[in-house]
């Protein structure tokens, strides 16, 4: 079972663009089930997900990678049983980190018969907001940046020329092997992509070290 | 790295992620009259602005989202705000009857004042837009965050 995660900061497209994506690869013969975890205890985005007639599981909010890893486990493990899906699509709460996602899922191999494999790690970035965003939450968009194998530009139809440019070289300073990559979830620019690369790309698997070296870059000062 | 080390990094890992105010309500609106979906598009319009207003009157400076849920006999509407200049983004799917109860969950989720002013600027915007529209309110859940997210991991 593949798991593929789209995140990004809180407003960055990611519901619209996750549900056009579904779509997509339903379309294209794959059964789709999607983990939604907004920060709040009541979730609105899973409710909105359903009305497109998709798979959508919640999970309360909190510590996406220690305090609420083993519903987010246990909830993989109920997906495989009852509904068997080969791709489950998740959309962090949009303050979560991506590599401790990773070990939560692989968590869910001890629970049935499932092997976990990552699609690559997709960030959205809002070119509208990056301005706003840089100012008031570096730290977080940054930690998402870093994390990610491919960063969106999102919302494309509504940026300026000036400020997707800008959206590219913060990337590109902070992520150099990301591949970038333009976006507009309500023009479905960059779907079929997207869908392409979560269909036949696979990330690596979880690595402790890998994670403590990406989190000490980003907060410990080394 | 010590194990004193990674507790210290994982706490300001969190500190970073949780420095975002939220505020999350489930509400049931009627009007004995009904309500059109004009009607119910312009109110979720104005709940949301109304609320982030608020919230900016008591000192946020950056919205992270503000989003709503409508669920009604006659369907769903959804509201999103991530920038006043923008606007409210509404994904309507109700047909095209009045009705006269729906449920409501309200999201808001701000940089740069904490959970309890969320709260309060909330609640103040959601009884302004309740007045404004001649609603009756019942709210059925009402739920704000403190730290006891990151809790696990401060010792005492």
């Amino acid at each position: 079972m593949k798991l593929a995660q789209i995140a990004g900061f809180l407003g960055s497209g990611k519901t619209t663009l996750l549900i056009e994506i579904s779509r997509e690869l339903v379309s294209r013969g794959h059964r789709i089930a999607i983990i939604v975890n907004d920060v709040g205890e009541i979730n609105v985005d899973a409710k909105f997900i359903e009305t497109y007639g998709l798979k959508a599981r919640e999970i309360s909010g909190g510590c996406i990678c220690c305090q609420i890893a083993g519903s987010f486990a246990n909830t993989i493990a109920i997906l495989h049983n009852t509904f068997k899906p080969d791709i489950v699509i998740v959309e962090p709460s949009g303050v979560a980190i991506p590599w401790g996602l990773k070990r939560a899922a692989e968590y869910s191999e001890a629970e049935c018969d499932v092997v976990i494999e990552h699609a690559p790690v997709i960030t959205l970035v809002d070119a509208t907001r990056i301005d706003l965003l840089m100012e008031a939450v570096k730290r977080l968009v940054e930690t998402q940046i870093r994390e990610a194998d491919v960063v969106l530009i999102n919302k494309v139809d509504a940026a300026t020329e000036e400020q997707i440019e800008k959206s590219r070289q913060l990337i590109r300073s902070i992520n150099p092997k990301a591949e970038i990559m333009l976006a507009s979830g309500r023009e479905g620019k960059g779907l079929k992509e997207v869908a392409d690369i979560i269909e036949k790309r696979i990330s690596p698997r979880y690595d402790e070290a890998v994670e403590k070296e990406l989190l000490r870059k980003q907060y410990g000062g080394g | 790295m010590s194990e004193d080390d990674d507790d210290a990094l994982h706490l300001e890992m969190h500190r970073a992620a949780d420095e975002l105010g939220k505020f999350a309500a489930r509400l049931k609106i009627r009007k004995s009259k009904g309500m059109t979906p004009t009607l119910a598009k312009e109110f979720m319009d104005s709940l949301l602005v109304t609320v982030t207003k608020e919230c900016f009157a008591d000192g946020a400076d950056l919205i992270g989202h503000v989003k709503a849920f409508m669920h009604t006999e006659t369907g769903t509407l959804m509201a999103s705000l991530v920038d006043l200049k923008t606007g409210v983004q509404l994904t309507p799917g109700l047909d095209e009857r009045s009705f006269k109860e729906a449920e409501v969950t309200l999201h808001v989720i701000v940089h740069g004042i904490w959970d309890d002013k969320v709260k309060e600027a909330s609640r103040r915007g959601i009884q302004m837009t309740i007045k404004k529209f001649n609603l009756d309110l019942e709210v059925l859940q009402d739920y704000f965050e403190t730290e006891k997210s990151i809790e696990h991991h401060i010792k005492k």
